[in-house]
């Protein structure tokens, strides 16, 4: 949110913009440390701080700032039983830190001249496909060919199945695609639309203190929807590993 | 000891029923906003759909039948779209 470096200059979409901050280069494959790695590496030591600091007293009666990681844990722990059962606690530190990741992400982007790491497609769709692929092994493993069931709901005539199959089986695909563009976009219009409202407020003058209020409002609404778009990411690697481990629906 | 036992089932019973009150208390009551919830939906249908197109025109490209697979696997993308909204749409419901 530079809008102060360029008053005349309101472009909402520069705060996106990946930069260099050390070139490094393997085998002609570019892997340097951008700024989308730096806030990625920021966001995990936030996680671990605030762990390693909520939780080192570990006292019985705890105080606020350890109710706050035990009621994270718990939060996780009750989404994964609710919606996955028993079986789904094998996957708690996955999902768990997931979970934190995206959330704390999410959260720091919303600092001003900070970079959001989740309003990148790349980013997410690394996550969701990650997530896909491993539920679909899962389902394999745990089910064997009896997961391919699941693209042919029982019910349907044999006839109907040319049709059926390959409509379940996109529908399949297209779940990892629906998961990161619907975080990536969240994020990206988010942000967007802060910063333009900010940009409203220097063109206004005086008067910039009515989109002031509203930008206001828009803060405090994006700081739930970095929560509400971090759940609902959690929310469907759940489902998606209760589909995997329980395929009858 | 027959009144010690109907004593220990009403603590059963209300210990059954404080559980159930947390559990009712406890459980995550995050409802998204209707814009959030037409954006899923509209997200769902175009994700169907432009796996539906890439695949059609990944076979085109390799077996070169342009447009063939393109408009078949496009139009088998918006069923499949139709049906994950209709599914979301449906557990939106139950909710």
């Amino acid at each position: 949110m530079a809008a102060e470096k360029t008053p005349n200059l309101i472009d909402p979409i520069h705060q996106f913009v990946i930069t260099k901050i050390a070139d490094i280069q393997i085998g002609g494959v570019d892997i340097s440390f951008t700024n989308s790695s730096q806030f990625m590496v920021i966001s995990t030591i936030a996680i671990m701080f605030f762990f390693m600091l909520g939780l080192s007293k570990r006292s019985i009666i705890p105080n606020r700032f350890q109710i706050m990681c035990e009621l994270s844990y718990e939060f996780i722990a009750d989404l994964l039983r609710t919606n996955v059962g028993d079986q789904g606690r094998a996957f708690f530190p996955f999902v768990f830190s997931l979970f934190m990741f995206i959330f704390f992400c999410n959260l720091i982007g919303l600092v001003p001249y900070s970079f959001t790491v989740t309003s990148h497609f790349a980013v997410t769709f690394a996550f969701a496909g990650l997530i896909f692929i491993g539920v679909t092994v899962l389902g394999f493993a745990k089910n064997g060919f009896g997961y391919l069931k699941m693209f042919y709901p029982s019910g349907v005539p044999i006839y109907m199945a040319p049709i059926i199959i390959p409509i379940e089986i996109i529908s399949y695909l297209s779940r990892p695609v629906a998961l990161s563009v619907r975080l990536m976009a969240n994020m990206l219009a988010g942000h967007s639309i802060i910063k333009i409202f900010a940009g409203f407020i220097v063109m206004m003058g005086f008067f910039g203190i009515i989109p002031l209020a509203g930008l206001v409002a828009i803060y405090a609404l994006e700081t739930f929807i970095a929560f509400l778009q971090a759940y609902i990411f959690t929310i469907l690697t759940c489902i998606y590993l209760n589909d995997a481990l329980h395929p009858h629906h | 000891m027959p009144e010690e036992k109907i004593k220990l089932k009403n603590l059963e019973k209300r210990i059954d029923a404080a559980k159930d009150h947390i559990a009712e208390k406890n459980s995550p009551n995050i409802k998204p906003s209707p814009l959030g919830q037409v954006m899923k939906l509209a997200v769902e249908i175009v994700a169907a759909m432009a796996i539906g197109l890439g695949i059609g025109l990944i076979l085109d490209n390799y077996f070169s039948t342009r447009p063939l697979f393109t408009i078949i696997f496009f139009l088998l993308g918006s069923l499949a779209g139709i049906l994950n909204v209709f599914r979301v749409a449906k557990s939106m419901q139950n909710n």
